[in-house]
C-alpha cells in the first residue's frame, strides 16, 4: 500500500489543514487481517531519522487523513507509525455542508456580541458622569399664594 | 386613529450609494419618523418637535467637503397610504444648478406615491439645499419613475458656508386635518417651512410590518395640570423680595394690631395658602404685576403673578456604549441618575444603553411637589420619580403653627393682653385653652412694656423655632444644598479581555446557519450530523469536536 506523509502546522482542531512537504511511502499494516481505519499502525520503508518533519498522513486505502502520534524505529530502514484518524479533515466537505446552532463564532458577522459572554474578563469598575444638554445654573424664587376676593 | 404614534422609517447610518468609494462617509441619517400630531404642524408644533428631542425625531444629513452632488431621497407617502423610506439616486449640481433629472426607485407594487427629498451641496463658499416634494407619475416597466416637482419646491442658498446645512425633515400627520405635512428646517439659517401634502391621504402611521417588533407606543410627558388653586380664587405671586409686603403685614401700627398679627387665627393671614422658596424660579412664568390681596385686604404691595405649575426641561443625554459587547449592559454596567430634590435612582441599563434619555420635571409651587419624568428614545416616559422641593416660610398662620404655639405660651404666661384686629372676635389660646375676647382697632389700647416684652419673646420664639418643614430624604432644604441639575452616573467595568480573543474562543452567537458559511473558530451548540461514509464512531467524534470548538 502507499501512504502520503505531510507536514502541517495547523492546529489539530482545524477542519481544513494546510499540508506541505508531501512524501510518498510504501508500507503495510501491522494488523494485516483486521486493520483499524481509526487508529491504524503502519510500518513504512524509511529510516526513523528521515521522518522527523512529518506529523500527518493520508492513506488512500481508507480515503482518510491521520495524525501521526508516534514514530518508532523498527529497523535501520523501516519505521512504525502509530496514527489516529483526523475526522475533521477527512470529512471536511461533509462537515461544511451541515447546519447547526452556533454557540460561538470568531466572526462578528455570525455572532452577537451583545450576548452575555463568559469569556470576557473584567476588573474593577470606574465611574463616568454625564450631564444633560440643558445643564445650567438655576435660581430660586419665592412664591406667595394667597386667597382673596 | 391613534394619537402620538410614531412610525420609524429608518434608523441608523444610511448610505444611498451603498459604499461606493468616495461616498461611504458622505451621508448619515438617523431615526426618521413620521409623526402624528393632534394639531396642524405650525411653526410652534415644529419648534415643539425640535425641542422635545431633535436628535431623535429629525432626519439630518450632511454633505462633506469635496463633493458637490448628492441626492438622497427621504421619506414619503406611498400608495399604500403609509409613510415609507425611499432610496435615491444621484444628481449633479454645477454652480448651484442641477443639471439633470432624477430617477427614483419605484417601490414594487406601488402605483402612485408622493414623496420628498432634499438635495444639498456647495459651490464656492455657498451652501445649497433644496427641498422638493414629488408625485411619482410614471409606472413604467423599468421600475423607475421620473419625478417632477408637482407639489412644491423650496430652495435656499446660504452664503458663507462651505458645507451644506443640515436639514431636519418631518413628515407630520395632523390628526385634525387628517393629512400629512412636510416640515423642513435648515439648522444653519433657521429656515423652516411646512407644507400640506396636497393629496391629504387619510393615513396613519401604523406599523404593519411582519416579523418585526411592533413599534412601541410613545408615552408622552403629560401636559401640566389645568386645575389648581387658581380655580378656587388663590392668586400666586413670585418675587425674590417680599420685604415691602412683610413691612405692611408686620408693621407696628399699634400694639393690639401687632398682637393680633402674631396670633394669626381668624385674621387675613389665614388667607396665605403658601409662602415658599421654590427652585428653578426661571421655569415659572412671570405675568404682569398686581396688588397682593390678602383676603379682602388690598395691601397695595405689587408683585408679578405666576402660575402654580411649571415644567423644567433638563434636556437629554445619550448613554454611549463603550465596549460594543455585553459589557455595555447589566450586570457589568450600571446606570444611575441623580435627580435634584429626589436623589439617585437606578435606571435599567438594558433599556437606556445606547439611547438618549431625558429628564423633565413638573413642579407645583404651592405644595412643593416635583415629579420627574425620565424618557428614553422612542418609548417616551419609562420611569417617574417624585419628590418635594420647597422651603416653607413661616409667614402664614398655618406654616407658623409651631412658632405660634410658642408665642401663645409665652404670652399666656407673661402677659395680659387684648388682641386688636380689623374685626373683633374671640380666640382660644392653643395651649391653655383660655378664651380671649379681641376688639376692633378702635378699641386698641396703648401698649405697655410688659406686653412689648411678650412680643419680643414671640419674635425670639420664631427665630429659635425650626421654621422649615422637611419632607425627608433629599427634598426641601436638603435639596437646595445639593446639585441642581440631573447627573448620569455610569458604572463601567474595566475590560481586561485580551484583544483578538475571538480568534481563539469566538464571540457568543445564537444562530442557525450552514457551517460552510463560517470561518475561524466555531463552536456548535447543537447539530444533527449526517455525513456519507462516516461511521457512527466518526460522527460521535465530529460532534464532540464541533461542540468543543473547531476552526473552519
Amino acid at each position: 500500500m502507499t501512504i502520503t506523509l505531510y507536514s502541517t502546522s495547523s492546529p489539530a482542531k482545524t477542519v481544513t489543514k494546510q499540508l506541505s512537504n508531501a512524501k510518498q511511502c510504501t508500507g503495510a499494516f501491522r494488523n494485516k487481517d483486521n486493520p483499524s481505519d481509526r487508529n491504524p499502525v503502519i510500518v513504512i520503508e524509511g529510516a526513523r531519522n528521515t521522518l522527523n518533519s512529518y506529523n500527518y498522513a493520508y492513506i488512500p486505502d481508507f480515503g482518510a487523513y491521520y495524525f501521526i502520534r508516534e514514530k518508532n524505529a523498527v529497523s535501520a530502514n523501516t519505521t512504525e507509525l502509530i496514527m489516529k484518524k483526523d475526522v475533521l479533515m477527512t470529512f471536511d466537505a461533509g462537515i461544511r455542508n451541515q447546519s447547526a446552532i452556533i454557540n460561538r463564532q470568531a466572526s462578528s458577522s455570525y455572532s452577537d456580541v451583545d450576548l452575555d459572554d463568559e469569556m470576557l474578563v473584567v476588573k474593577r469598575s470606574e465611574l463616568e458622569t454625564l450631564t444633560l444638554s440643558n445643564y445650567g445654573n438655576h435660581t430660586a424664587t419665592i412664591v406667595l399664594a394667597v386667597s382673596g376676593v | 386613529m391613534p394619537q402620538h404614534r410614531f412610525k420609524k422609517l429608518y434608523n441608523g447610518v444610511w448610505n444611498p450609494f451603498e459604499g461606493t468609494t468616495g461616498f461611504s462617509q458622505q451621508f448619515w441619517g438617523e431615526n426618521i419618523y413620521a409623526i402624528q400630531s393632534d394639531i396642524p404642524p405650525t411653526k410652534s408644533v415644529f419648534a415643539a418637535l425640535d425641542k422635545s428631542n431633535a436628535t431623535e425625531v429629525h432626519t439630518k444629513m450632511k454633505i462633506s467637503r469635496g463633493y458637490d452632488t448628492f441626492c438622497p431621497v427621504q421619506c414619503g407617502i406611498a400608495a399604500d397610504k403609509n409613510p415609507r423610506i425611499f432610496f435615491g439616486g444621484s444628481g449633479g449640481i454645477t454652480n448651484g444648478t442641477r443639471g439633470d433629472s432624477f430617477l427614483y426607485s419605484k417601490i414594487t407594487g406601488d402605483t402612485d406615491g408622493y414623496f420628498g427629498y432634499y438635495i444639498g451641496g456647495y459651490y464656492g463658499q455657498n451652501a445649497f439645499n433644496e427641498i422638493i416634494a414629488f408625485k411619482s407619475s410614471n409606472g413604467n416597466a423599468s421600475g423607475h419613475t421620473v419625478g417632477q416637482p408637482v407639489l412644491w419646491r423650496k430652495s435656499s442658498y446660504v452664503t458663507g458656508y462651505i458645507e451644506a446645512p443640515d436639514l431636519e425633515i418631518y413628515l407630520v400627520y395632523s390628526v385634525r386635518d387628517d393629512c400629512y405635512y412636510w416640515c423642513v428646517r435648515s439648522i444653519i439659517n433657521d429656515y423652516y417651512r411646512y407644507w400640506l401634502c396636497e393629496y391629504g391621504y387619510a393615513v396613519y402611521a401604523e406599523d404593519d410590518d411582519t416579523g418585526e417588533k411592533e413599534e412601541d407606543v410613545l408615552i408622552p410627558i403629560p401636559n401640566l395640570p389645568t386645575l389648581g388653586v387658581a380655580n378656587v380664587g388663590v392668586r400666586l405671586y413670585r418675587a425674590s423680595d417680599y420685604s415691602a409686603l412683610l413691612s405692611y403685614m408686620w408693621g407696628t401700627d399699634g400694639f393690639y394690631n401687632a398682637i393680633n398679627k402674631l396670633l394669626g387665627d381668624q385674621t387675613p393671614y389665614e388667607c396665605i395658602v403658601a409662602f415658599n422658596v421654590i427652585p428653578y424660579g426661571e421655569a415659572f412664568p412671570t405675568y404682569s404685576s398686581a396688588d397682593i390681596i390678602i383676603g379682602n385686604v388690598d395691601t397695595h404691595v405689587r408683585a408679578p403673578q405666576t402660575s402654580q405649575y411649571a415644567e423644567i426641561d433638563f434636556g437629554t443625554v445619550k448613554i454611549p456604549r463603550r465596549f460594543n459587547n455585553a459589557l455595555d449592559f447589566a450586570p457589568y454596567t450600571n446606570v444611575e441618575l441623580f435627580l435634584p430634590f429626589i436623589g439617585r435612582v437606578k435606571l435599567p441599563t438594558d433599556f437606556v444603553m445606547d439611547k438618549t434619555i431625558g429628564v423633565v420635571y413638573h413642579m407645583d409651587a404651592v405644595t412643593g411637589g416635583c415629579f420627574a419624568y425620565i424618557t428614553v428614545g422612542d418609548i417616551g416616559v419609562f420611569q417617574c420619580e417624585g419628590g418635594s422641593c420647597l422651603i416653607q416660610l413661616p409667614i402664614s398662620a398655618q406654616t407658623a403653627n409651631g412658632a405660634r404655639q410658642s408665642i401663645s405660651s409665652a404670652m399666656a404666661a407673661g402677659a395680659s393682653f387684648a388682641s386688636a384686629g380689623s374685626v373683633g372676635s374671640t380666640i382660644t389660646l392653643p395651649k391653655s385653652g383660655r378664651q380671649i375676647t379681641t376688639y376692633g382697632e378702635s378699641d386698641v389700647l396703648s401698649g405697655t412694656s410688659q406686653a412689648l416684652s411678650g412680643i419680643n419673646q414671640a419674635w425670639s420664639a420664631i427665630a429659635a423655632k425650626d421654621s422649615y418643614s422637611t419632607f425627608g430624604g433629599l427634598s426641601l432644604a436638603n435639596g437646595f444644598l445639593g446639585l441642581s441639575n440631573p447627573v448620569v452616573y455610569i458604572h463601567r467595568p474595566i475590560n481586561a479581555t485580551p484583544s483578538g480573543y475571538n480568534n481563539i474562543v469566538g464571540y457568543p452567537a445564537s444562530e442557525i446557519t450552514n457551517l460552510g458559511n463560517l470561518s475561524g473558530f466555531t463552536q456548535v451548540k447543537s447539530i444533527n450530523l449526517g455525513i456519507a461514509g462516516a461511521s457512527q464512531e466518526d460522527l460521535d467524534e465530529i460532534e464532540m469536536l464541533l461542540k468543543e470548538g473547531v476552526i473552519l
